[in-house]
């Protein structure tokens, strides 16, 4: 009774996740051979589109060193601006990465097995420009490398107390681990492009990244055992990290910002941008590399349910924070919520209501999470919104707090919108150069999904 | 004594040249000489271009080449701190340690009046502004305009040496110039000076006129007194210079005067004035001041009641209260007037009347002269604490004067005019056509510090001297007489009034210092014991033996009989569509003298919070009607002449009145301020000097960006905010009761713990441990209950919003000054600010102010946050900043409850000229662009009296360390000190039952603390509202 069932879950599976007639050489042909094909025009001209923004990003990154940070809008009350938003909306989308990954992988949640490696690569560019932000928004970015515990003659350590030194050594372990995880995930994909190379040199670098992967059973076992525990090391990561990030906020007292829901609301906010942009990327990537079999509709469905869950209590973390403002009969509180809602930057609060709360609603039927478009440009919406929530926190509270003797307003430059533009410049050319040289999907774990892969496949236990 | 300093800056200057002649090889003073070892080409080019700046054409292209120059020169780099060498002293001047700093007394003349200064010098440079406790005048403090002075003297702008049609000339030509005027009889001779007090300059007068009996002497400031001065003549039959005795004033009414603000003598009305404030506990008394005035001024902000009347009907105001006066029995001659105004003027004339003898009224400078006649009247029968002093017509605008040399340079008759200080051409009333008329006169000698609007029609050009840098004198309206005693050689071969006149006079030349010396010995001392007499006065900083004694007029009663209410013009009326435009004196740049003074720019002014800008000043009510914006364009005619000018809406500005500040809107020499703000003096006629009526505004279709520091005063619309709604003001206005905490002298006497009650739970418990307070510290750092334990007390019943405290602070700390784009951008750095709070009203709106800077939390947010630990607490509870361990994250900054840290976002000192940095405290680290900064409660003080107190082996006592702010606070608002020592002035004032903390619910426990708001308000006035309302 018990093997029929496992057996018929796994061809329900492989049916379900990878339709058509699939086997083994066509998933290594179809995921593999895009690395090995030429250079498709449309490859050249995004990469220098990339290139172009990851200039404007070491131009302006150039000027704010050689000026200072008096180029971006930030003054005083508004000591933060663009910089710190981006940063935590960057981090943000670099979770659902880890998520796709490391908790799934725990949960057996086979359907990840197609958009890991995509997910994760994301996460990996998008931490990469998340970190980049601590370090030039200091005033004096010469002597950033303070943040760190270096011994000197002086005896100067880092204020432990600070969340901003929680949040640095948590960005930091969590792009370390992401990058261990990534690479080790990809080992025996670098194999399998190792193999196949034509050439000596291709043959030469994948097989100096493949490690002398052989394949070999006792490999496996390794292997398994390793991506376990990365996945085991991984899994608090993802709700620690976006913990700490929110900890910048939620330890001041800043009405507005001092409020415990912040570690639960950030995480869920985390998880739901990651997954909105992971979508932007998997639709534009499946219809590009004509991989629909493999990010199929099911997972474009399955991230939209994710995406109504997280959205959801996104929508209540708004809500309660509206509640307890009110419920604490703290004037001062009060007024930083009715003044994100109604006051001077209205605009910034219902833009992020609309896109958070309102256009995941429509996820509930299951023809909008089934329609590729319209995830397409709700996916682009949730990460616009998710950056209108960070502008909420960020500026909307800093510019009027407890005296009104220093309230003011707050307007980006050029500058601000420069740098960010620029980030993205980072993140694709880092990302093209991922779809060029690498397997966007794990080659290996794809395979997994296959009735082959099943232990008992073929047996007659 | 500062005879000998003066020769050791003689030494001084030679220790540093090489030679005579290098230093005059180039005239950017000896200081820059210290870059004569430099033969680098680049340096020649620099001093090239900054010889084309002194060809007095220096347009914004120079200006930025030379700019550019400089950095190229200092090797600024990317963001390397700019590398300077010094060169050390080889041999040490005598009597100079180096890092001690020495004290001179001195006095600043302004107008007819003084201001009695200390001035601190560092290694023979001054630095530092303080009052002179010995000067009757100051008492020890000093105003907004002394304190910034000193920035004047290092303006790199400043005229250098004496020029003639342009070329470089030496003073002996000067002085061939003087010897032909005096050889030729004085022929078309004419001088024009400022208002002055100076007992040298009225001898040099009785001089000229023996000498030249025909040449004119005239006196002329565009901000005068001489409507008071001719109406005190009507009442009284002569001339005299009121003193208001402040001090025995229960009940003070203003009509139209702003003597705490930016009036005469405002240091002494301050002092006074605030002293009569001090609420000690319920049994305390307090004066009383009643305002009636038509645009918001400091005392306007100040005044228990405020009246809003147009300026124009002020005449009517005085009519009606005459009329109410009679009919309680005083013994004048007037008509019968009733308006709606007629329950406030009743109260007032009651109140006056029943302290006889302690009731003073003050006449503003825009009332006729009538006015001004009955108003001494009323005061003569009030018996009001007025001493009248004898007044020296030469001291004193004349316009008449000024007219009448006018028509004769239209006519051509004068030949040679001298221009001793002053811009007429800038500042004379428009309808004289100044500039057109000097075209006519031969030669024009202008003394001035900055290449102006003068000098440029001016064939002869001087540099003046600062009072810093020349000998002078100059006496107290009261008669006490001080010499000025300069404090440094003068940097650019600058001269003084009193050295061009004595050639003229005397044709021949002297020594402005045996001149003066030999006035004093002759003529003021006459004594034969005089070098010590005059040794004592240079130290004292004043003669304490008064020059003059108060005036008995013997005619009083029968000159006074004469005078009735039918003088005052109570038909002016502002038709109904039309305004009234005021023209006042800017608190920034008076009347355009401190134009170029960047402190005094970027201050926000007091009330208004502008800055970098004057502005048409507008109700909000008339904004609301004609839907004007701030910072909209307005086109204002008055009498056939018209200006542009931006408006600023102003809370309890009159309906019917446009203010404008005079002094912006220069053409001048002046990096900082040619060009800033509107001239209003293209509206101001001879008719109009105080204000003129039927002006008609047009609003453009333009805006224009100005700069002020505070967004939300409580009363302005939120036109961003989605709805319109007004939700910012209402939470303004739940908190200012809270921040500004607040009551009326009757309700206070009723609920002496008023305050108390309010804030209980925000003290800490002493019974719960200090872990119950903090999240962080289990136990405190020290032991804060031992040892000296620094704190201070603002009190905000006396604190009149003078901004003397920020710009003092300014001065001591090196606080950089950002430029108007800067402040638009919210990034100005004072550590000081002054938030100003607007209640009920629009139109006549009640103030609150409170000066906010670091507070000093035990519990510091701010040391929390910090990735590096820059800011952290010292072992006597001040919160300090390690400047060069900043990183700059500014998250300090945005967990600052209070916002005042200040962020460089800049390198704002990189391109501070040279001489300006010699301005700079040596003391107090100048802060490079991505640190944060704020109030250090001046922690360099304390550890030079904790030092000096070593030195002296004993214990510090209290009194030892000032901050800045606390000496240089004029109503004596700010106490600093020793919290653990039970009988410092500080604890003493915390102890009082209306000291609370900002914010203290926070639980940061502050270490400055405030001491409630005291209204002293007048029960019959607020019968419709519970004073106990206030909270």
């Amino acid at each position: 009774m018990s093997e029929v069932t496992i057996k018929s879950r796994a061809q329900q599976n492989a049916e379900e996740l990878l339709p058509g007639n699939q086997t083994f050489t066509t998933i290594t042909d179809d995921i593999g051979g895009v690395p090995e094909s030429k250079t498709p025009v449309w490859w050249w001209l995004a990469f220098g589109l990339a290139l172009s923004l990851l200039t404007l990003f070491v131009g302006s990154l150039g000027y704010l060193i050689y000026e200072g940070t008096g180029i971006w809008g930030i003054n005083s009350p508004v000591g933060w601006g663009w910089a710190i938003i981006n940063f935590v909306w960057w981090v943000g989308i670099g979770h659902a990465g880890t998520l796709i990954s490391a908790i799934l992988h725990l949960f057996r949640q086979n359907w990840r097995n197609a958009i890991n490696r995509f997910a994760e690569t994301m996460t990996l560019f998008a931490v990469i420009c998340a970190l980049v932000f601590p370090g030039i928004h200091v005033g004096r970015i010469w002597v950033a490398y303070w943040f760190l515990p270096l011994p000197n003659q002086m005896a100067m350590w880092p204020n432990m107390r600070s969340p901003l030194i929680w949040d640095f050594f948590a960005v930091f372990t969590y792009f370390t681990v992401s990058l261990l995880f990534w690479y080790t995930g990809l080992i025996p994909d670098l194999a399998t492009l190792r193999d196949r190379a034509k050439t000596k040199l291709k043959k030469k670098i994948y097989g100096f990244f493949a490690l002398g992967w052989r394949g070999g059973n006792r490999q496996w076992q390794h292997y398994e055992l390793a991506y376990l525990v990365l996945a085991g090391i991984s899994t608090p990561l993802v709700l620690s990290v976006h913990s700490v990030v929110s900890s910048d906020f939620a330890t001041s007292i800043i009405p507005g910002w001092h409020t415990t829901i912040f570690p639960p609301y950030f995480v869920a906010g985390a998880i739901y941008s990651g997954f909105g942009m992971v979508m932007t990327l998997a639709v534009i990537a499946r219809k590009i590399y004509k991989l629909e079999h493999i990010f199929t509709i099911d997972h474009l469905d399955k991230m939209a349910q994710i995406m109504l869950l997280t959205g959801c209590i996104v929508g209540y973390s708004y809500a309660m924070e509206f509640f307890v403002a009110w419920y604490s009969g703290n004037p001062f509180e009060q007024y930083a919520f009715i003044n994100r809602a109604l006051g001077p930057y209205w605009w910034g609060y219902w833009a992020m209501i609309f896109c958070n709360v309102v256009v995941p609603q429509f996820y509930w039927f299951k023809r909008f999470r089934r329609h590729v478009p319209f995830l397409f440009i709700t996916s682009i919406l949730v990460n616009i919104g998710m950056w209108f929530e960070r502008f909420v926190i960020v500026v909307i509270t800093l510019h009027r707090d407890f005296l009104p003797g220093a309230w003011a307003m707050y307007h980006p430059t050029m500058w601000d919108v420069a740098i960010y533009l620029g980030t993205f410049g980072i993140f694709f050319t880092g990302f093209l150069l991922f779809l060029r040289f690498l397997p966007m999907a794990s080659i290996a774990e794809v395979k997994l999904v296959l009735p082959e892969s099943d232990p008992h496949h073929g047996g007659d236990h | 004594m500062s005879q000998i300093k003066n020769n050791k800056n003689e030494e001084f200057v030679k220790t540093n040249h090489n030679s005579e002649d290098k230093a005059k090889s180039h005239e950017f003073g000896y200081w820059k000489s210290l870059k004569d070892i430099s033969s680098d080409e680049d340096y020649g080019k620099y001093l090239q271009q900054s010889d084309n700046h002194e060809e007095s054409n220096l347009s914004r292209r120079n200006f930025l080449s030379l700019i550019a120059a400089s950095v190229a020169l200092a090797g600024l780099e990317g963001c390397k701190k700019p590398v300077q060498k010094i060169i050390p002293y080889v041999e040490n001047i005598p009597g100079t340690i180096p890092g001690i700093r020495k004290e001179y007394a001195t006095t600043m003349p302004f107008k007819n009046n003084v201001v009695g200064l200390v001035i601190e010098n560092h290694d023979e440079r001054p630095i530092k502004v303080f009052g002179n406790d010995n000067h009757p005048t100051s008492l020890g403090k000093s105003n907004v305009f002394s304190q910034a002075s000193i920035l004047d003297m290092y303006d790199p702008d400043r005229a250098r040496g004496l020029r003639l049609d342009g070329k470089k000339v030496d003073w002996s030509e000067y002085v061939k110039y003087a010897k032909s005027i005096h050889s030729s009889k004085g022929e078309g001779l004419a001088v024009l000076l400022q208002e002055s007090s100076s007992p040298t300059m009225n001898l040099l007068r009785e001089d000229f006129k023996k000498t030249y009996p025909n040449a004119d002497w005239v006196v002329y400031d565009p901000i005068n007194n001489e409507n008071l001065y001719s109406g005190i003549e009507r009442a009284l039959g002569k001339k005299l210079q009121p003193y208001n005795r402040l001090e025995k004033a229960k009940t003070i009414l203003s009509i139209g005067s702003d003597f705490l603000g930016c009036d005469d003598n405002n240091v002494y009305h301050t002092r006074k004035f605030a002293e009569n404030r001090r609420v000690k506990d319920k049994n305390s008394t307090m004066n009383r001041l009643y305002v009636v005035e038509s645009s918001m001024s400091s005392t306007g902000a100040s005044a228990d009641h405020r009246l809003n009347i147009p300026t124009s009907e002020l005449d009517t105001i005085l009519k009606e209260l005459c009329s109410e006066l009679k009919k309680l029995g005083m013994d004048i001659s007037a008509g019968s007037l009733k308006t709606s105004n007629n329950l406030w003027i009743k109260t007032v004339a009651e109140e006056l009347m029943e302290n006889k003898g302690n009731s003073i009224i003050l006449g503003g400078n825009h009332l006729s002269s009538d006015a001004h006649a009955i108003i001494t009247m009323l005061n003569d029968r009030l018996n009001a604490p007025i001493d009248y002093y004898p007044l020296d017509n030469s001291h004193i605008t004349s316009l008449e004067d000024f007219v009448a040399l006018c028509a004769k340079m239209k006519k051509g008759s004068i030949k040679n005019l001298m221009i001793l200080g002053g811009n007429p051409v800038y500042n004379a009333p428009a309808d004289l056509e100044f500039e057109s008329l000097i075209k006519n006169v031969k030669n024009v000698v202008h003394l001035s510090n900055i290449h102006d609007e003068t000098s440029k029609h001016s064939n002869w050009h001087i540099a003046e001297s600062h009072y810093f840098e020349t000998w002078g004198d100059a006496m107290s309206y009261d008669g006490y007489s001080s010499v000025i005693q300069p404090q440094i050689r003068p940097l650019f071969q600058s001269h003084s009034a009193i050295e061009l006149l004595i050639p003229i006079v005397y044709g021949e030349e002297k020594s402005s210092y045996d001149f003066i010396k030999e006035v004093w010995k002759s003529s003021i001392v006459k004594k034969s014991n005089f070098e010590k007499q005059w040794n004592k006065i240079l130290h004292d900083g004043v003669y304490d033996k008064p020059l003059l004694k108060v005036y008995k007029a013997p005619g009083f009663e029968v000159s006074s009989k004469k005078l009735s209410t039918a003088l005052l013009n109570t038909k002016l009326k502002v038709k109904s569509d039309k305004f009234e435009v005021v023209f006042i004196a800017s608190p920034s740049t008076y009347d355009g003298r401190y134009a170029n003074n960047g402190w005094l720019q970027e201050i926000p002014k007091p009330v208004t919070q502008l800055t970098w800008d004057n502005a048409a000043f507008i109700s909000m009510s008339v904004a609301k009607k004609l839907k004007i914006k701030n910072g909209q364009m307005l086109e204002i005619s008055l009498d056939g002449r018209s200006m542009n000018i931006p408006a600023w809406i102003v809370p309890g500005q009159n309906k019917k009145t446009i203010t404008i500040e005079l002094g912006y809107g220069r053409d001048f020499n002046g990096r900082i301020g040619n060009d800033v703000g509107f001239n209003a003096y293209a509206l101001r006629t001879i008719q109009t000097m105080a204000y003129g009526i039927n002006a008609s505004i047009k609003v453009l279709n333009k805006t224009y960006p100005l700069a002020g520091t505070q967004d939300h005063h409580g009363l302005e619309e939120d036109s961003l905010s989605l709805l319109n709604n007004n939700a910012g003001t209402e939470s303004t206005q739940k908190r200012i009761p809270e921040l500004v905490r607040q009551s009326t002298l009757d309700y206070y006497k009723d609920h002496p713990n008023f305050v108390q009650d309010a804030v209980k739970e925000h003290k800490p418990d002493k019974k719960r441990t200090w872990a119950d307070h903090s999240m962080y510290n289990p136990e405190p750092e020290y032991d804060y209950s031992k040892g000296q334990q620094w704190g201070m007390s603002i009190d905000l019943t006396s604190c009149t919003g003078c901004n003397a405290c920020s710009i003092s602070c300014q001065s001591e700390n090196n606080i950089p000054i950002v430029g108007k784009q800067q402040v638009l951008n919210g990034r100005e750095m004072h550590w000081i600010r002054i938030d100003n709070y607007f209640s009920g009203d629009p139109d006549n709106p009640e103030v609150s102010s409170q000066s906010v800077a670091c507070v000093h939390c035990e519990l510091a947010p701010c040391e929390q946050v910090c990735p590096v630990a820059a800011t952290t607490h010292s072992s006597d509870g001040v919160n300090q900043m390690t400047y060069n361990r900043c990183l700059g994250t500014r998250y300090c900054a945005n967990n600052c409850p209070y916002k005042v840290r200040k962020f460089n976002f800049y390198n704002f000192t990189k391109d501070t000229p040279e001489i300006v940095q010699m301005a700079m405290n040596p003391d107090v680290t100048v802060r490079f662009r991505g640190v944060m900064e704020k109030c250090s409660y001046c922690y360099q003080r304390v550890s030079e009296a904790r030092i000096k107190a070593e030195n002296e082996h004993r214990e510090m006592v209290d009194g030892d360390v000032k901050t800045a702010c606390q000496e240089a606070c004029p109503a004596d608002a700010i106490v600093f000190g020793d919290i653990n020592d039970p009988n410092s002035r500080v604890s003493e004032a915390k102890r009082n039952n209306r000291d609370y903390a900002l914010l203290g619910q926070l639980g940061t426990s502050p270490r400055t603390t405030y001491l409630a708001k005291i209204r002293n308000q007048n029960p019959k006035l607020v019968s419709n509202q519970n004073a106990g309302a206030h909270h």
